[in-house]
């Protein structure tokens, strides 16, 4: 057998074997044990505490005028740790955001968008209120009545 | 929640799902499987020749395997470049899943692209022997490293090359066709939208496939051929042309057969397609361009042609012309199927507006700079490969 046929079946069974090689040293550990996932993924996702959410009653235990105001008006079934975050081991752990950009959060669920259930109210920012922040008018834990006398006041 | 995404939503006429207001198969999908087909219809010219003999494609064979390497070098970049995040494409190769049509052929893809750099490789060997002999600078570095330092050549080594190059173009037949008829087979998977759900299309975007190629190298010939101040040799430009006219009538036939066999079955919500195509965009896009001017008008040029035995110029110049409305009927037919089967609403009553960007990662101008990009990778291969220059016979096919 001439020297280059020879030459060039070592090179493409060293590539195969690199390749192989390859794959199986990035194949992560685990990986087949159950099926076509990471074996370990299942404990990992189960022993992890982040994020860690407690419920509208964990928070009640300090917050509890916002709680009462929360619990009587629209958004009641939009819980808390729904925009401040999963509450984990607050207040230890430090403190929990709020919200700034209130366009950002709200349209999220009242965008006006194509299939969108006619009940919810939705609103395209723009039209509805131009550049002002939702807030001005709407306090996200009564969005109604909104703060006319407030806003009239200013 | 991306709520950007949302302010991309398509215009839409009648009744369809708020999701499918996003159409997430862009013009970059669309580019996908045209330059598969490229790469499949340019093999398949090599093989004429390489494989069953056909004298008149002496000229271009060596020519269309370049083309068809730089094309395939190119056409993972569509997706890569779709997928915004490049690097979780090797999951599909690290961990592939055997029952997902689409990490399976990344393997295929793979192979076909190492089958076809070695049968270059030994279709050139004896070119490489020369240059690593004669060139000077950096070609010649380049030229002793793809020797992989043997000089040899003989009757011995010509008889290995010969049978290699044989056994690659032989098995680079059905490698080249499955990958692209596995395009078409994904679309012809998908049971939910009536446009894609069919048995022919894996069949269909083969036979386009085969002419789009052919069509492509008849044009990058001719362009080719006028940079080099190069004779064109008739016969190859004669044999192509005859290979494009029997390929593209089959074409049109299974075309016209799949959409007529979708009319006729008339399955619920066949009104809703027979609108789109009698009064929506599709008409133009699908009647008037795929069909009429980049198939029937082909068609009859060339048939003309052959009736009348037109030779010379106006050979070239039909051919030329013939081979352009193919291409352009090929690249709106995959447009057609990849965006026109998401423009149809699932819901059957309705209709979504997709208008490409222009910028943008998924823009039209992304777009043809991946599809004008193999040229430019062909301008650098051929100062190490030149298809032709042949002067040995390493890929003399055999005769029967």
């Amino acid at each position: 057998m001439p020297k280059h046929i020879v030459r060039i079946i070592i090179l493409i069974v060293t590539l195969l074997t690199v390749g192989l090689s390859a794959k199986a040293y990035f194949t992560v550990d685990t990986f087949y044990d159950y099926g076509h996932y990471r074996g370990a993924a299942v404990t990992d996702i189960a022993t992890s505490h982040e994020p860690r959410y407690r419920g509208p009653d964990y928070c009640k235990m300090c917050h509890i005028d916002q709680h009462a105001v929360w619990s009587t008006h629209g958004h009641k079934t939009n819980k808390c740790e729904a925009c401040h975050g999963p509450a984990g081991q607050h207040p230890v752990t430090g403190k929990l955001p709020i919200p700034q950009d209130s366009v950002k959060l709200c349209t999220q669920c009242h965008q006006k968008i194509t299939g969108r259930p006619a009940k919810q109210p939705q609103v395209v920012p723009a039209e509805h209120a131009g550049t002002m922040a939702c807030i001005y008018c709407h306090d996200p834990h009564k969005p109604r009545p909104i703060r006319i006398k407030e806003v009239a006041a200013k | 929640m991306d709520i950007h995404a949302l302010f991309h939503a398509s215009p839409f006429t009648g009744y369809v799902y708020p999701n499918e207001t996003v159409v997430p198969w862009s013009i970059l999908i669309v580019i996908y499987p045209y330059m598969t087909g490229l790469v499949a219809g340019a093999f398949t010219v090599s093989s004429l020749y390489h494989v069953f003999g056909i004298e008149r494609f002496k000229t271009v064979s060596r020519f269309a395997l370049i083309t068809a390497l730089c094309f395939m070098v190119f056409v993972p970049v569509t997706l890569l470049s779709h997928l915004g995040h490049p690097e979780r494409a090797f999951n599909a190769m690290i961990t592939p899943h055997t029952t997902s049509a689409m990490a399976v052929f990344g393997y295929v893809a793979a192979f076909y692209v190492c089958l076809l750099a070695l049968e270059i490789w030994f279709i050139f060997r004896e070119d490489i022997v020369a240059g690593a002999k004669a060139a000077s600078g950096w070609k010649r570095h380049i030229y002793r490293v793809l020797t992989l330092g043997s000089y040899e050549v003989n009757e011995t080594t010509r008889h290995y090359d010969h049978k290699w190059t044989m056994a690659l173009a032989i098995i680079g037949i059905p490698a080249a066709h499955g990958l692209h008829g596995y395009v078409g087979f994904l679309f012809g998977s998908v049971k939910a939208r009536e446009w894609w759900s069919s048995d022919l299309m894996p069949v269909i975007f083969l036979f386009s496939a085969v002419i789009s190629g052919v069509a492509v190298m008849i044009v990058l010939y001719a362009i080719v051929a006028r940079i080099r101040k190069m004779k064109i040799d008739e016969s190859a430009i004669k044999g192509l042309m005859l290979t494009l006219w029997a390929f593209l009538m089959f074409t049109v036939l299974l075309e016209l057969v799949e959409f007529g066999a979708m009319a006729y079955r008339a399955r619920e919500g066949t009104e809703v397609i027979m609108e789109y195509v009698s009064h929506g965009p599709m008409f133009w896009r699908f009647a008037v361009i795929q069909i009429g001017l980049g198939a029937f008008v082909p068609v009859i040029i060339m048939s003309l042609m052959v009736l009348r035995g037109t030779s010379g110029k106006a050979l070239l110049v039909g051919t030329l012309v013939s081979a352009v409305l193919v291409l352009i009927s090929v690249l709106f037919m995959r447009y057609n199927v990849v965006i026109g089967g998401q423009e149809i609403s699932k819901s059957m009553k309705g209709i979504v507006h997709y208008e490409p960007p222009l910028w943008g990662r998924e823009g039209l101008l992304v777009a043809g700079l991946i599809l004008m990009a193999p040229l430019g990778l062909y301008y650098l291969l051929t100062r190490i490969f030149d298809p032709w220059h042949i002067k040995t016979h390493a890929d003399d096919p055999v005769t029967y």
